[in-house]
């Protein structure tokens, strides 16, 4: 099982965060808030729900919302994935924390991003940093939840 | 010459000079030297062209004359033993008579002759009589075995002309033949030789064809391996694509174990972090494990790039040994075709052979045909060379041919007879009527019309001046006066003078008939020339024609 | 208070699951449509889950468009919806279970969610 972990950074501090693409945008999600990396699970969509939300998922004997992280940030359609993943990701409430699954098209691989170059923005958006010459969005999963 | 001493018009006789001889010796010898002298023109009349019949004829004349001389002179001698004295008057007319009728007979005069002389016993009358006669007679059969010879010597000539012209035909023929023979063996030799050359060259053809067809049977045969091979490798190609989708597949699994592998090795970084510091060795791990799903993504993708280059290769291959199976189907009918056209062309060559061959054998038998021809021909040309020589020699026997012929016309036209054959007599004729004439050219021009062997007729004055001329060839100036002048004319030459026929008849008083001769015109003739006197005995005019020998013996000969 | 079972029924690619108690009738719908063919569009279906009662009981008794019955299953392990569930799709519903691995929203009688509505009224 899977204990609660310390999501956040104090701001100067470098850690560990796993990079994703979709499309052709790749977003940081803190290594903290995730529970695991999988193969793309099989989606049942939801009728009447709102575009981001793939459908519903089953993982480790729950079930699991997915959301589609290209509509999320509003990334462009990127060339058909070979290998999509879902990636498990821990969101914390206020009565706890739930399992949200993000759709993604490829898991990269996981780098330290330094907190001095996010830019604080308002939703699950927290910043961008820069990987190399890559423009990376960072996400705070616990704003998932909010929409 | 012949000269028969007889003057015209006058017949004024002479003393006739006798002969002197005892009656029967002299008889006896003159037959007896005439028999043998016939008999030796007989012997060689054919063979030597002087005529010698004039001398045989003349000396049986003589003989003749001598018999009757003789026995006149035996009658003459009874006679005057009976009755001489008184009947001596008689007697001498009788002499006068009988001399003058024995002197026209041995001047050949038969005509005047025969004529009855009222002196003249009625015996010795018809002896001189039958002497004429029989002269005359004779001179008419030899005239008519003289036709005759003359129209075989006319068939000879024209034969001869006739074979000469044949045989320089047949010459002519004979080398237009062997040239053409002779062109002929080298044309069919040449075509022998080409026959002989397409026979090889359809030989090579055949050969060839035979390599050909040969070449072709074995490059259908290849043919048909190289399309087995194709097909080998079309099988090979399916099998290979087969063999790159399964090698696919596993690639795919292959993918999704790096994969797997991949976000496993995310996991356990995941959880490193979460570890704290003690996930660092987990975390270096999972990076390993990381790097390793990476590689085996990459050549997983090298090994697809690889398979793909190897599908479209393959597929390519496949493509192009489809290609090659429709174009080896291709060269397949292509070369099933050239077999046929090979096969075509041997027959064709072997038929052209075949003919070539006969051709050949054909043109060798044409040699052989030719050669017999040619050899033929040779044989001909040499008869026809010793048909010429023997025509040449014939032409030598009808020369001499025709020259006793006209010797033998000549002898008889110097009796002169009373007949239309008798140039004498015909030209004494034509004189008597000619001189009384007024209009002596147009009787001359008449006359060569009336008698067409005669070339030109004549009236000359006693100084030998052609006063009148008529001419058959030339044509004739205005006349001149009658009395003659000196006018110049450029031709004919009026001056005649000269002539040996104008001097015997000034000569000799009598008409004259020359020896033959040949004209300016290339023609053998002879003249007659007609002396008239004056009352006075003196020579007042010359007539004269030019008998052209040809046309006389064949028309003389023919009435 | 849990429902001890639930009538399962496909709907639009969803699985739902409503009180087996509310469940009257079930008949036939007003289309024909292809079972398991997501039907959206409002009335549709292939059957008709008619129910007892409705949010407004003045208007009668409600029905729900169904495209396939799973049938009725008891026991099953109900949890709320979750936060990021209720942000995203956000009709109502009182809890969320999972069926043979598949996950199935289980409805609240009272608040049913429009689209799983049958159109029109009940057949005579």
């Amino acid at each position: 099982m899977d204990a609660p972990k310390a999501n956040e950074t104090p701001a100067g501090e470098r850690s560990g965060h796993l990079l994703v693409r979709v499309g052709e945008q790749i977003c940081a999600v803190p290594v903290g808030a995730v529970r695991r990396v999988v193969r793309a699970l099989t989606v049942h969509p939801l009728p009447g729900a709102r575009a981001e939300l793939a459908g519903l998922a089953e993982f480790a004997g729950e079930p699991l919302p997915v959301l589609d992280l290209g509509r999320l940030i509003g990334a462009p359609i990127g060339p058909h994935p070979l290998f999509p993943v879902t990636v498990v990701v821990w969101s914390r409430t206020a009565d706890g924390r739930e399992a949200i699954g993000l759709a993604a098209d490829e898991a990269l691989e996981v780098v330290d991003l330094s907190a001095a170059s996010w830019l604080p923005t308002a939703g699950f958006l927290v910043g961008e940093a820069l990987v190399g010459d890559q423009v990376v969005r960072v996400l705070d999963p616990d704003q998932l939840g909010a929409g | 010459m012949i000269e028969p001493n007889r003057r015209f018009p006058d017949r004024t006789a002479t003393e006739p000079r006798l002969l002197p001889a005892t009656s029967g010796a002299v008889a006896l010898l003159a037959g007896a030297a005439a028999a043998g002298v016939l008999l030796l023109a007989l012997g060689i009349g054919l063979g030597s062209g002087v005529p010698v019949w004039p001398l045989a004829v003349f000396l049986l004349v003589a003989a003749v004359a001598l018999a009757i001389l003789a026995g006149r002179k035996g009658l003459l001698a009874r006679g005057a033993g009976s009755a001489a004295g008184a009947a001596r008057e008689p007697v001498a007319a009788e002499q006068a008579a009988a001399r003058a009728a024995l002197r026209e007979l041995r001047s050949g005069d038969l005509v005047t002759a025969a004529e009855a002389r009222p002196h003249l016993v009625p015996r010795v009358r018809s002896a001189i009589a039958t002497a004429a006669e029989g002269l005359a007679s004779l001179a008419e059969q030899l005239r008519e075995v003289n036709g005759e010879m003359a129209s075989s010597a006319d068939g000879v000539v024209r034969m001869t002309a006739e074979l000469a012209s044949s045989s320089s035909e047949l010459s002519a023929s004979v080398a237009e033949i062997t040239a053409a023979m002779e062109e002929l063996a080298r044309t069919a030799s040449g075509i022998s030789e080409r026959a002989i050359a397409q026979a090889e060259l359809a030989a090579r053809v055949e050969r060839r064809g035979a390599v050909g067809e040969e070449a072709l049977v074995e490059a259908v045969g290849g043919v048909g391996e190289v399309e087995a091979r194709i097909a080998a490798i079309a099988e090979r190609t399916d099998a290979l694509g087969a063999r790159s989708k399964e090698i696919y597949r596993v690639l795919d699994l292959i993918a999704e174990i790096a994969q797997e592998t991949h976000v496993l090795s995310l996991n356990a970084a995941i959880e490193a972090a979460a570890a704290g510091p003690e996930g660092r060795r987990i975390a270096v791990v999972a990076e390993e494990v990381r790097r390793l799903a990476s590689r085996s993504r990459d050549s997983v993708a090298s090994v697809r790039a690889l398979l793909d280059e190897f599908s479209a290769s393959i597929r390519g291959t496949v493509v192009a040994t489809e290609e090659g199976a429709k174009e080896t189907r291709r060269v397949l009918g292509s070369a099933e075709q050239a077999a046929a056209a090979v096969a075509e062309l041997r027959a064709v060559g072997a038929e052209t052979s075949a003919r070539a061959r006969r051709i050949s054998a054909a043109t060798r038998e044409q040699d052989g045909a030719s050669d017999e021809v040619v050899a033929t021909l040779r044989d001909v040309g040499y008869v026809v060379e010793r048909t010429s020589a023997a025509l040449s020699g014939l032409d030598t026997t009808q020369r001499r041919l025709e020259r006793l012929v006209l010797g033998v016309e000549l002898l008889a036209q110097g009796l002169r007879r009373d007949s239309p054959t008798s140039l004498v007599h015909l030209a004494e004729g034509w004189g008597a009527r000619i001189v009384g004439e007024t209009e002596v050219q147009r009787a001359l021009d008449d006359l060569l019309v009336e008698a067409p062997y005669l070339d030109d007729a004549y009236m000359a004055d006693a100084k030998g001046y052609a006063l009148f001329l008529g001419s058959r060839r030339r044509p004739v100036d205005a006349q001149p006066a009658a009395g003659g002048g000196a006018k110049a004319s450029p031709e004919p030459d009026r001056d005649l003078s000269a002539r040996p026929w104008f001097r015997a008849v000034v000569a000799r008083g009598r008409t004259v008939l020359t020896a033959p001769y040949v004209s300016v015109n290339g023609r053998t003739c002879f003249t007659v020339a007609v002396p008239a006197f004056g009352p006075n005995g003196e020579l007042r005019s010359v007539f004269g024609v030019d008998v052209d020998v040809h046309n006389w013996t064949r028309i003389g000969a023919a009435s | 208070m849990v429902p001890g079972s639930f009538l399962l029924f496909h709907r639009g690619g969803g699985l739902w699951g409503i009180d087996s108690g509310q469940v009257v009738r079930i008949g036939p719908g007003r289309s024909e449509s292809a079972p398991g063919e997501a039907e959206t569009e409002a009335g549709g279906g292939t059957l008709r889950v008619e129910l007892a009662g409705g949010s407004a009981p003045a208007a009668g008794p409600v029905a729900l468009a169904a495209d396939r019955v799973e049938g009725v299953v008891a026991g099953l392990a109900v949890r709320p919806l979750s936060t990021a569930l209720r942000t995203f799709w956000p009709e109502a519903g009182f809890g969320i279970a999972l069926y043979s691995g598949r996950p199935v929203i289980l409805l609240d009688p009272l608040h049913l969610p429009l689209p799983l509505v049958a159109s029109g009224g009940p057949d005579a």
